[in-house]
């Protein structure tokens, strides 16, 4: 049979599509790192610096800490302009920058900006965060509560502005009595049954980012939270802490958690994390944060 | 939005009125298996004298109209059918009713057909592929045999992986085909996360594929649309036939029902003494863990020209795993349809249906770990009601038109500790007009014109969709063709391709506008040597204002509908080859697709440090360039058969990591979190995928019952190791990068007895 010229047409255009595009795996590029988190009422916080390392390297944490940055944290207003300045020197020989002043408190709603100068660098890092406004724990809590009994845990918090869309909150256990023999059923069952499980990594038990509309906003304007029974790792004594986390965190976390797979991605499709900073890549994150304390005992 | 509901009405109802009254004859009729009774759609049937033919449409009914007076042959093929020849004779204005029986090829011979040249297969229309269901039971496949599974073979069709029958067509992901079982939607037409198919090889008749540029008369996707039919029934003796299987079991029965038929079919998994096997020695078994399907439909001819039928299906996935002490899962989703419809003879040149159609698809997840309950409710509830009508004015014109009226109920509903997180209803009406026209003008053009209307209140979107294609015959085996359509979707699913248990459908509203894209495809169809085809097609796809659910999204509660979602484009082109051998003890085809498909969305896919509203396209994973899937079927003896599938293709796209860090100051945190930069996403390729799949029949009868069959399968024959994707343990230092593998060699035995 005659080919066509049609036919032909189609042909050459197989190789004209061919060499039309291709994607090129792109080679690894170094980032600077910083890590800082502010917390409302509490101490200015100290800032690690470091750089990041090819992912088919051996990793050596400490030897990628930056030792040579000049530090600064400004506190700015609604406009954006500096009202203090606080200077920052190097601890040690770990990439970790410490205040010089060690007496003003962060500040529940303002804006604080880390800037930080590395010789050799192409730009100057920034990162930004504005402070959740803080909260107070009302509710009477129960000095002792069985485990999965009838009576749950139940918060009460006064209600907050949110920075954006809506406040999000992480709740946490902190084992004070952390053995074995006290891990409650189900964690009892995750440690019995992976030897790559240790005891430590219950310790502090997280339900991680939580969005204020899973709550139910009481009339006087206070959110009740439910703690579910699945935060608490250990019997015993434990200390419950609530987190209101800024926007850098809370997209920092939310995807994190997405480059490890279990969202809707394909396997395999990795995004890069989302971070609020300019110059390096990390967080300067910010929280304020309450802390009840409670003994969960075993049912019978 | 009512006066344009009530304008469409009175239109149509003015159009079924309007009889052309002719001066020549007419023939016309149902085409049917001369066996079971069964109608044979897109059958060929021709008046060999004077070259004027037709098809059956998806009722299995035909006409040529306009006819001189005067005595013809009246011929009709099938494939898998003997020829059918009949001598009429025509006086003026005569319309003469022939029903066809065609009866079935004992042994496909190498014959050598002589066939006019409108006696082509319509099938062979821009775009569309078609699949039988024999081919679909012999094929060997991965314990069950499954219509998705056979439908990936053809070009244009990828696979994600071994474990899902999802399909991914010309570049789109599942959610842009639309699935059709007897004209009605179904929403997850999967079993078992996904591994095949809900649709059941014994209850099906017809499987046909419109790949891309698909006609007025569907709409709703902007991809494709695969259509199935369940089969009527045998109108002439009762038959059933059992087979079973190492994964599940089934069983169909078929008869005559007074002037009618009917049909049912049951499928379900036959794991549980595996399982309570296992349970003693094995931890994690789960405590149930099932799937069925019920196919079933009821057929009756009211008068000569009326028809009625009724068909449902129902199908169920329910999983309950103890995965841990004080944790477990229960997933439990699937889908109910109802269609009802009634086809009409009107006149010898006008024919309708009036379908009313009911699906619903339901999804519940539940988990209840260390006391705290997780529950997801999805449901979605599809009530429609749909006329069609076939008018022939002259030998020119076939012009179609129809409406599609329907509810769509979804609701989505979370609760985390028993309380609400996150409760969303939404109910639209929508409505779907079409008009089109096929105009022969002359023995070698056809072109057919279209415009379809879609309406969907939620949002109040009203979009225009009009279709295009044209088809030139330079010779009687060459046929010439294009199209171009602009295609709307109202709808997004929300899906894992590990696995289909968990898939949400959610619709646009304010603020999320439908996706929409344009659609160009050229095509050549060729018949080489009488009993071979060669296929080739070109096609090019936008599609904008794609919305789905922002990934990065951990939590639903407090959110306005509109930010769950994220929005963006995408693109694809490419090139198929079809190669087919039809007739003789030796058939099989070859397929290749040369595909390309890119993504893009805002924060996606950005350079690290750059503004991330900023987006690159990037492939997404079942991107694959190169693909090729040969088929080949082979008698050995009268009683021995065997069947084989080769499929290659070039690597899915995956992400390298290039770098990484660590972050362990987060004040919740026991460990540091591992974090990873990467560059461009998915620019990376997995090793190519390749696997050899074998079959062997043996025929003979069980104690004189009836014919049993016993089948033995053997896929992957030399064990390839294909890769799934490559995961990264973090635990070792540096990374360590492991294969997550495909399926290995898989043998397979089955007993099939027909009654």
């Amino acid at each position: 049979m005659k080919i066509s010229i049609f036919t032909s047409v189609l042909l050459l255009s197989i190789l004209l599509v061919a060499g039309c595009e291709s994607l090129n795996q792109d080679t690894y590029e170094e980032f600077f790192v910083i890590e800082s988190y502010a917390v409302a009422g509490r101490p200015l916080p100290d800032i690690t610096i470091k750089r990041t390392a090819e992912a088919t390297d051996f990793y050596d944490d400490e030897a990628v800490r930056v030792n040579n940055a000049s530090v600064q944290l400004l506190r700015l207003d609604e406009n954006g302009a500096t009202v203090d300045q606080y200077d920052y020197v190097l601890q040690g020989d770990n990439g970790v920058y410490t205040a010089v002043n060690q007496v003003d408190l962060i500040q529940a709603g303002d804006t604080y900006q880390f800037i930080a100068d590395v010789p050799g660098a192409g730009e100057q890092i920034r990162a930004t965060t504005i402070v959740p406004d803080t909260f107070e724990i009302i509710s009477d809590i129960p000095d002792q509560l069985i485990y999965q009994g009838e009576e749950q845990l139940e918060i009460t918090i006064t209600n907050t502005t949110p920075e954006f869309r809506q406040n999000v909150f992480v709740f946490s256990t902190v084992a004070q009595e952390p053995t074995e023999e006290n891990l409650t059923p189900f964690y009892k069952a995750t440690f019995e049954d992976d030897d790559d499980v240790e005891l430590n990594d219950f310790i502090i038990n997280s339900s991680g980012l939580i969005n204020e509309g899973s709550f139910e906003i009481n009339p006087d304007n206070t959110i009740t939270l439910r703690f579910p029974w699945l935060g608490v790792a250990f019997y015993g004594d434990n200390v419950v802490v609530i987190d209101s986390v800024d926007e850098n965190l809370f997209d920092l976390v939310r995807s994190q958690e997405v480059q490890l797979g279990g969202s809707t991605l394909s396997p395999g499709e990795i995004p890069n994390v989302l971070f609020n900073t300019e110059g390096a890549i990390g967080i300067f994150g910010s929280m304020a944060t309450d802390t009840v304390s409670t003994r969960f005992v075993r049912g019978f | 939005m009512k006066k344009v509901f009530y304008a469409l009405i009175s239109f149509f109802f003015l159009f079924a009125n309007l009889l052309h009254a002719q001066d020549g004859a007419s023939v016309n009729g149902y085409i049917t298996d001369a066996e079971t009774g069964e109608t044979l759609l897109t059958a060929n049937i021709a008046l060999v004298e004077v070259n004027r033919g037709t098809s059956s449409n998806t009722s299995g009914y035909y006409t040529i109209t306009n006819i001189e007076p005067g005595t013809y042959t009246l011929a009709a093929s099938y494939i898998g059918y003997r020829r059918f020849e009949r001598e009429i004779s025509l006086e003026p204005g005569e319309n003469l009713r022939i029903d066809i029986e065609m009866i079935p090829e004992g042994v496909q011979l190498d014959a050598i057909v002589v066939e006019s040249q409108s006696e082509r297969e319509e099938q062979k229309n821009i775009g569309r592929a078609q699949v039988s269901t024999q081919l679909i039971k012999e094929l060997p496949s991965v314990i069950e045999p499954d219509v998705f599974r056979s439908v990936q073979l053809l070009p244009g069709v990828k696979a994600a992986s071994d474990f899902s029958s999802g399909l991914y067509v010309r570049g789109g992901s599942p959610d842009q085909t639309l699935i059709l079982l007897d004209e009605t939607t179904v929403y997850n037409p999967t079993h078992f996360f996904g591994f095949f198919s809900t649709f059941n090889p014994d209850a099906v008749k017809d499987v046909r594929l419109y790949k891309g540029g698909y006609p007025a008369k569907f709409g709703g996707r902007i991809g494709s649309v695969l259509t199935v039919f369940n089969k009527d029934g045998n109108r002439n003796e009762t038959q059933g036939s059992v087979s079973l299987g190492l994964l599940a079991s089934r069983a169909s029965l078929e008869g005559p029902l007074g002037n009618g038929s009917w049909m049912l079919a049951i499928r379900r998994s036959t794991l549980e003494p595996v399982l309570a096997a296992l349970r003693n020695s094995v931890d994690g078994v789960p405590d149930k863990f099932y799937f069925y399907d019920v196919n079933g439909k009821i057929s009756n001819d009211i008068t000569e020209n009326d028809r009625l039928s009724l068909a449902f299906y129902t199908g169920n996935d329910n999983v309950s795993i103890p995965f841990q002490d004080d944790a477990n899962i229960n997933l439990k989703y699937g889908n109910q349809t109802i269609s009802g419809q009634w086809r009409r003879i009107i006149s010898e040149n006008l024919f309708s249906f009036v379908t009313v159609t009911g699906s619903r698809y339901f999804n519940e997840p539940n988990f209840e770990i260390a006391g705290t309950p997780f529950e997801r409710n999805n449901e979605i509830y599809d009530f429609s009601l749909k006329a069609d009508f076939e008018y022939l004015p002259n030998e020119r014109h076939t012009i179609s038109a129809g409406l599609w009226a329907g509810n769509l109920l979804l609701t989505f509903r979370d609760r985390f500790d028993n309380q609400e997180t996150f409760n969303n209803r939404i109910s639209s009406q929508y409505l779907s007009a079409y008009l089109q026209d096929e105009w022969r003008p002359t023995e070698k053009w056809r072109i057919n014109a279209g415009m379809r209307l879609n309406t969907f209140t939620e949002g109040e979107y009203i979009r225009l969709e009009p279709r295009l294609s044209t088809e030139y015959r330079p010779t009687d085996r060459i046929r010439l063709q294009a199209a171009y359509g602009r295609y709307y979707q109202y709808l997004t699913l929300i899906t894992n391709e590990a696995f289909s248990g968990f898939d949400l459908w959610l619709t646009t509203d304010d603020g999320v506008p439908p996706a929409f894209g344009d659609q160009f495809v050229l095509g050549a169809k060729t018949v080489p040597f009488t009993g071979y085809g060669f296929d080739a097609e070109v096609y090019y796809r936008t599609m904008r204002d794609l919305f789905e659910l922002d990934p990065f999204i951990n939590d639903a509660a407090g959110l306005d509908y509109d930010e769950l979602f994220r929005f963006g484009e995408g693109y694809a082109y490419g090139v198929e080859l079809f190669f087919e051998k039809q007739r003789g003890p030796f058939t099989g085809f070859i397929g290749y697709t040369y595909g390309v498909t890119r993504r893009k969305f805002p924060g996606f896919n950005t350079p690290i440090l750059d503004d991330p509203t900023r987006a690159r396209f990037y492939p997404p994973k079942y991107d694959r360039t190169h693909d090729v899937n040969i088929t080949t079927s082979l008698r050995l003896t009268d009683r021995w058969s065997t069947n084989a599938v080769f499929s290659y293709a070039t690597g899915q796209a995956y992400t390298q990591p290039l770098g990484r860090t660590e972050i362990s100051g987060i004040p919740w945190d026991n460990d540091p979190r591992d974090i990873f930069t990467v560059g461009n996403v998915n620019a990376s390729r997995l090793p190519s995928y390749h696997r050899l799949d074998l079959a062997f029949s043996r025929t003979g009868t069980f104690f004189g019952i009836g014919e049993a069959e016993w089948q033995i399968q053997i896929i992957n024959v030399y064990s390839r190791r294909n890769v799934w994707f490559y995961n990264f343990d973090f635990d070792d230092n540096p990374i360590e990068r492991q294969e997550v593998n495909l399926l290995p060699i898989i043998p397979s035995l089955s007993y099939t007895v027909n009654f």
